[in-house]
Order: structure tokens, then C-alpha cells, then sequence
């Protein structure tokens, strides 16, 4: 299991379509994927426990991925939240 | 008789006043014996896959006449359709409660969108109303029906269409309809028919206080 933060970057936060593109993202790996903020924590395989975590801007996430190919899903996460999920 | 609300797509429309009334689908709890309950779960996941064929299908109807942000709005709600955590709470509620899948279904997501509401982001409330577009969807494949898309009949004019809310498949549908203007009760900035207003590039008032109950004083 691996563990590292991150910080949501994109002006409108973990909304529907980021969401979305981050799930799309977890679900092509083996490995279970979490996510957590400092009040909950979500399966980022479902959009609908990303979506509650209303992680707006600024938010610290931990980003836990554990299984065969977490080294992998860690990086491509971590890079598409850096990336701001392609928005502004 | 003066309304306001937030305008979300500037510009001037004059036109024909159309109304569009919400679509309920009432839902019943029926009570099931034990061997009929692996039959609802299996109703309900085929109704589910239903739903996700129709939304790829309005997606691919709009792709050539609205912006990739609100395509990929779609996206969303194919991830929301194949969430584990929808198929596996509506079909804990099947199994334990012993009903139908309508009502489990119901319950999971009322459940969900308490949960989006209590975000207090105006962003992910919106999400809310998705979710209540995609349950009557799913609700009419249940119900062996498929969900009609907006109908036009060709020969309506310069629409300026006044309704409560637009859901996301409702304003996807719209680019081949004669509208000019959308009036909403409800809806934000960030809401689907101000995104698909600008996308279109036709005027929109949303968050219209009053706008329902003016427009049945002026029907009747």
C-alpha cells in the first residue's frame, strides 16, 4: 500500500466532470484507490463517493492505492490532479 | 408583474411563451416473497445498463452541436449509472426490506442526494438534480417504457420555454428544438441550462422566484 498527498489545484474542485475523469482514471487499475480529506474518506472508483467528499479548491486529499499495480495508479492520479483535470 | 432572476446568457428573445411541466413517475413499495428478490436485482441492473446505452445515445446526438464541457457532462453520468456503490445500496434495500426495485431504488437515491445536498456547494447540488434525471430515466426502463426525448412537432416557433427546472437530458435534447430563450425557477450559474444557454448562445434567466406560480395564475 502507498500513500501521498495532494492538493486539488482546479478552480472548481472535484466537481461532476473531474470527478468523473478521476474515476474513469481508478477503474482502469486492479488496485482499490482511495481518497480522503480530512472529514471522510471515498472509494475513487465510485463517483458518487468522490462527489461527497466536495473537495473544492485547496483541498489536502491523501491519495491511498493498494494492489498489483498501485506504483502506476498513484503516478497517473496524482499527475491528473496536478494537471487540473485539463481545466483552466 | 415583475420577476427577476440571474441571468446566466445575456442577450434579448421575443417569442412564444411555452411551458414544460415535470414529469413524475410515481413509486410504489411492494412487498416480495424471498424468491422473487434475485428477479428485481437482475431488473434493476438491466435497467440501469438500459440507461446508460440512452445517455451514450444523447451524447452522441449532441456531439456535433454542443461544447465538449457539456459532453463530457454525459461522461459523468455514465460513471454515476456504473457506480458500485448505486447497484450495491438499491440491491442491499432490495434484499433486506424484501421489495421492489423501484422503491429500493428510490431510497438509494434519496440517500445520495441528501448527501450531495448537505455539501453546501452550489457546484455539487447541481450534481443532486442530475442524479433525480437519471432515477426517472432508469424508473421508465423499469417500467418497460422509453423515456421520451422533448417533442417538437416542426411547426412551433421562436419558443421561449418557462419551466421549474431543466434536467441535464432535457436541455441535451434541446439543440434540435425550436427554443430561443430558457425562464427557470430554479438553477444556478453553474447549473446545465446555463451552461447549454451559453453553449447555444441564446438568452437564460434562471433562479426565477415566483416563475411557476405566475405562469399557472396565467394559464387558468
Amino acid at each position: 500500500m502507498i500513500r501521498r498527498e495532494a492538493l486539488i489545484c482546479n478552480r472548481l474542485g472535484l466537481h461532476a466532470r473531474a470527478a468523473a475523469k478521476l474515476v474513469q482514471l481508478a477503474n482502469q487499475f486492479q488496485s482499490q484507490v482511495f481518497l480522503s480529506t480530512d472529514r471522510m474518506s471515498a472509494n475513487a472508483k465510485s463517483i458518487l463517493g468522490v462527489l461527497t467528499l466536495a473537495a473544492g479548491k485547496d483541498t489536502p486529499l491523501t491519495v491511498e492505492v493498494d494492489g498489483p499495480d498501485e506504483e502506476q495508479a498513484l503516478d497517473q492520479i496524482l499527475a491528473l490532479i496536478a494537471g487540473k483535470f485539463g481545466e483552466d | 408583474m415583475r420577476l427577476e432572476g440571474i441571468a446566466v446568457s445575456s442577450g434579448i428573445a421575443v417569442g412564444t411563451a411555452q411551458i414544460m411541466l415535470a414529469q413524475e413517475i410515481p413509486v410504489l413499495r411492494v412487498s416480495l416473497p424471498q424468491e422473487a428478490l434475485a428477479g428485481e436485482i437482475a431488473r434493476l441492473q438491466a435497467a440501469l445498463r438500459d440507461t446508460v446505452r440512452d445517455v451514450e445515445a444523447l451524447k452522441d446526438q449532441a456531439r456535433a452541436k454542443l461544447s465538449e464541457d457539456f459532453l463530457a457532462i454525459f461522461d459523468a453520468h455514465v460513471v454515476i449509472l456504473k457506480d458500485p456503490t448505486l447497484l450495491a445500496s438499491a440491491t442491499q434495500r432490495i434484499l433486506q426490506e424484501q421489495v421492489n426495485a423501484e422503491y429500493a431504488l428510490q431510497g438509494a437515491i434519496q440517500d445520495m442526494v441528501r448527501r450531495l445536498v448537505a455539501t453546501e456547494d452550489s457546484y455539487f447540488q447541481d450534481r443532486a438534480m442530475d442524479l433525480e434525471d437519471l432515477h426517472r430515466r432508469i424508473l421508465m426502463h423499469l417500467a418497460g417504457v422509453a423515456p421520451q426525448q422533448a417533442g417538437w412537432s416542426g411547426r412551433e416557433r421562436d419558443v421561449i420555454l418557462l419551466a421549474d427546472a431543466l434536467t441535464p437530458s432535457e436541455t441535451g435534447s434541446m439543440h434540435n428544438a425550436p427554443i430561443i430563450a430558457f425562464v427557470t425557477e430554479h438553477g444556478a450559474r453553474t447549473s446545465h441550462t446555463a451552461i447549454i444557454a451559453r453553449s447555444l448562445e441564446i438568452p437564460a434567466v434562471v433562479a426565477v422566484k415566483g416563475l411557476m406560480a405566475w405562469t399557472g395564475s396565467r394559464a387558468s
